[in-house]
């Protein structure tokens, strides 16, 4: 009966819903005969019960039949056991109208139980949820064998003479031990079938069946309890289909060591009914009791794998709202990349990287995660053009990749093999990273687990993918503005006059780091009449390509205007009077001095600007005179200083971006910067511009604009024409950021 | 994370507007809009920097932006409470002779910037 029982199960393919659809109703039919057949031969010949069937298997094999059969089958199936019991009954000696009798009741018994069953519960009976398992047991196990158990222990009395309610009470408990053992078993195996090797099954079926054998051989010592520990420890360890094969293995094994004489319940001086019935009732007790059992383990497991699910989905969504804001601040592509690999990769993988396309190249550039040898970080820094790598064949065809064993990660990529034992990577993934003209970049996450792209690791990966385009495509277009602004800015600066008398420039500028902060720093040098040289250096405030313009128009302005005007002072007032007339030239601080190299007088002015550093051989001092509001103020007095300048004189000219700092005070930088001057011996201008921007510069990003400029003022020995120091012909570019 | 807050305090004849944090390029079209909010709102302005770490070129023109907007209807507007850096940067441009408030000023007469060095 167990084989049979196995045969009904496993006839068809095992994937739940549409069950019926896939085997033929002639497949069916002839199963269901087979199985009943052999289950109601069995109960005849192995449970010698030729008047009473204390348990009859088959009432399970036409429940099952019928629940996973669509109802159009169902008259086939009926007929069939109708036919199957009649020739089976009339087979044992019965007579026809018995056997009618007995036909009518094992399909009517199971025609009840299928219905009230498929009112309850419509789709897949999952007989490991509590819902389930009740209404099986409520209409299938209880419910429906009052029926069959009522047309049959009327048909029974007719025939034998045994009292109408003990023959009921027989009929109804062989039916529902049948159903219980028989149709739980089909039904588990249909809807929730576990994962179990051939030798798995052997074990559980084996286990259960000597427990069982041994529990019932003996009589004179109680050892049936025997299958319960085993049954238990399946329901434990095993899926529920398992503990329920193994539970109709018990009652098959049981039933035949009783009727064949071993056992205590062979052993028992009472009627055959009452022994067989408490038999059945103690069968279905531990089966009963070892299903309860596998169905609360099930549900801890699914309580547990929710918690799970959705503290890693809490987890992802709260790294989904750090990256949102951290992207929201980065501004280059670089930075977005540092971003995502930090909080969107690593969080959900054990390791990771993120390509971008490089600018103006085929290669694709890789930031990886932590955690990874040194060497290989360098060794996979760039992908050259066409590489076979998953980040490559994403970028191309703009589908993911995906690997769950290690196997098939290496198949695909068999040069990288080495590069996964490392790493320990045994699944992953790639996504690409969308643009609007194909792939800006993709994404990477490798896990040391196999099979670990499920769902939400994908769902996570395509958010991501989606953020970071959007925060690159941003990324993008500002760094092309910040470029073009860069080299307007670049170009913007004036070319400084060569050939002056008497004095040597270097002059440098470093735009900002945080690039929306270009702004509108400028120095300049030229002739003015009368054999003078004039140096300026001004601030505009504001950013972009508008603070930048301004800066050129001031800067040109005050190249003409002080050819005409009286002096410094008397140049920034022209210039503050001119700047109302320059679009965006705000308020803008200006530093101007003019130099006379046969007096030695330099004479200077500024307009809220900075003072200038006077660098002697003897220290360093600013230049506190001639000091007014900035440009764009309002009306003020200007008044200007005057010096004569020592020989091989350093004057300093700078912006803010030198000196100020947020968290820092200006005076104390200030003071750095005098100290930094004055403790160079003996410098020429392109020595001092270097030193001060070095010792200036702090390890943080600079937040600001900064330029500098250094005159110096020759001695008499070497009144040579004035050169240039220093690089490039308007400008030392710095090498390095 | 908030870099710069403006907070602004209504008086019966003035506005007293209080800044914290840093006043530059950032927080600039934050900080010019609350001003010329409270321009437009009293005829007296008070700006306290107590709570100002950091200003710079941004920050002044801000300042000066809404003095500007403030003569222009007749008003005033004042900073008070400069301290440390801010104050040096406001001594250094001349922008505080500008911007103090005119009943201090006279005990101030001698102050020339904080010079260093």
């Amino acid at each position: 009966m167990t084989r049979s029982a196995d045969t009904t199960g496993t006839s068809e393919p095992a994937p739940p819903p549409a069950v019926a659809g896939r085997a033929s109703l002639w497949h069916v039919l002839t199963v269901v005969v087979v199985a009943y057949s052999a289950g109601a031969s069995l109960a005849f010949v192995g449970f010698g019960a030729p008047a009473i069937v204390v348990l009859f298997l088959p009432a399970g094999v036409t429940l099952s039949a019928l629940v996973l059969n669509p109802r159009r089958r169902w008259p086939w199936i009926l007929a069939a056991i109708a036919v199957t019991e009649i020739v089976v009954d009339v087979s044992q000696g019965m007579s026809v109208r018995s056997a009618s009798g007995f036909a009518l009741a094992n399909t009517a018994e199971p025609l009840v139980g299928a219905l009230l069953l498929r009112r309850n519960v419509p789709g897949p009976v999952d007989l490991r949820r509590r819902r389930d398992l009740l209404a099986f047991l409520g209409c299938c196990v209880v419910a429906a064998p009052i029926v069959g158990g009522a047309i049959g222990a009327t048909t029974l009395v007719a025939s034998v003479p045994v009292p109408w309610p003990q023959a009921f009470v027989s009929f109804w408990a062989g039916d529902a031990t049948g159903v219980l053992t028989v149709a739980g078993c089909v039904l588990a195996w249909r809807y929730s079938p576990g994962r179990s090797g051939p030798l798995g099954w052997v074990l559980s079926v084996g286990s259960a069946v000597a427990a069982t054998v041994i529990g019932f051989w003996p009589q004179g010592m109680p050892l049936f309890y025997l299958p319960i520990p085993v049954l238990f420890a399946l329901a434990f360890s095993r899926p529920l289909v398992a503990t329920l094969t193994a539970g109709l293995a018990t009652t098959v094994t049981a039933n035949l060591m009783t009727s064949t004489g071993h056992g205590p319940w062979a052993a028992l001086d009472t009627s055959e009914q009452l022994i067989t019935m408490t038999l059945q009732l103690f069968l279905a007790t531990t089966i009963l009791g070892a299903w309860a059992l596998a169905v609360g383990v099930a549900e801890r497991d699914r309580a547990r794998s929710d918690t799970s699910v959705e503290r890693a989905a809490r987890l992802r969504l709260h790294a989904l709202q750090v990256l949102t804001t951290d992207l929201a601040k980065a501004a280059t592509s670089e930075e977005i990349a540092q971003a995502i690999v930090r909080e969107g990769i690593g969080l959900i993988a054990d390791h990771g990287s993120v390509a971008l396309a490089a600018a103006g190249s085929t290669e694709l550039v890789l930031w990886t995660t932590d955690g990874r040898p040194a060497d290989m970080t360098d060794r996979y820094r760039g992908i050259p053009a066409g590489a076979a790598t998953p980040h490559s064949d994403v970028m191309r065809t703009g589908r993911p990749v995906i690997h769950q064993t290690r196997t098939e990660a290496v198949a695909a990529y068999p040069h990288l093999e080495d590069v996964y034992r490392t790493l320990g990577v045994n699944s992953g993934m790639c996504v690409p990273i969308d643009g609007d003209a194909g792939a800006l970049g993709s994404l990477a996450f490798s896990f040391h687990r196999e099979h670990g792209a499920d769902a939400g690791v994908i769902a996570f990966a395509v958010a991501l993918a989606t953020l970071s385009g959007q925060a690159l495509r941003r990324a993008q277009m500002y760094e092309r503005e910040r470029d073009a602004t860069r080299e307007l800015q670049q170009a913007l600066l004036p070319t400084l006059a060569s050939g002056l008398p008497g004095i040597q420039v270097c002059a440098d500028y470093r735009p900002a780091d945080v690039a929306h902060q270009v702004g509108g720093d400028w120095y300049d040098v030229f002739a003015v009449p009368a054999g003078r040289v004039g140096f300026a250096v001004g601030d505009v405030v504001g950013h972009q390509l508008a603070a930048a313009a301004a800066m050129a128009r001031l800067q040109s302005a005050l190249r003409i205007l002080a050819q005409t005007a009286p002096g410094p002072a008397g140049a920034l007032d022209a210039l503050d009077r001119a700047s109302t007339l320059i679009p965006d030239a705000g308020t803008a601080t200006v530093g101007y001095a003019d130099y006379d190299p046969a007096t030695r007088l330099l004479r200077y002015a500024c307009a809220g600007h900075l003072p200038p550093l006077l660098v002697t051989g003897t220290g360093a001092e600013y230049l506190w005179g001639g000091r007014s509001l900035p440009l764009g103020v309002g009306r003020a007095a200007r008044g200007q200083g005057e010096l004569v300048m020592p020989h091989d004189a350093i004057l300093v000219w700078y912006t803010d971006g030198l000196v100020e700092r947020a968290d820092e005070h200006i005076a104390e930088n200030m003071q750095r910067l005098a100290d930094a001057a004055g403790h160079l011996t003996a410098p020429d201008a392109a020595t001092l511009c270097r030193h001060l921007l070095d010792r200036m510069a702090g390890a943080e990003a600079r937040a600001d604009d900064t330029a500098i400029l250094c005159i110096q003022f020759a001695g008499p020995a070497d009144a040579q024409p004035y050169s240039w120091r220093g690089d490039a012909p308007a400008v030392d570019r710095p090498a390095a950021r | 994370m908030s870099h710069f807050e403006a907070r602004k305090i209504h008086g019966a004849d003035r506005v007293r507007v209080a800044l914290t944090g840093e006043c530059d390029l950032r927080s600039r079209d934050e900080m010019t809009a609350t001003l010329l909010e409270a321009v437009r709102a009293s005829e007296m302005v008070i700006v306290d920097l107590a709570g100002v770490r950091f200003l710079d070129s941004s920050g002044l023109h801000a300042l000066v932006t809404a003095h500007h907007a403030a003569l222009e209807r007749a008003g005033s507007l004042y900073v008070v409470n400069t301290t440390g850096t801010v104050a040096t940067v406001l001594e250094i441009t001349g922008v505080l002779e500008l911007l103090r408030d005119p009943t201090q000023a006279v005990d101030g007469a001698a102050a020339g910037p904080d010079q260093p060095a």
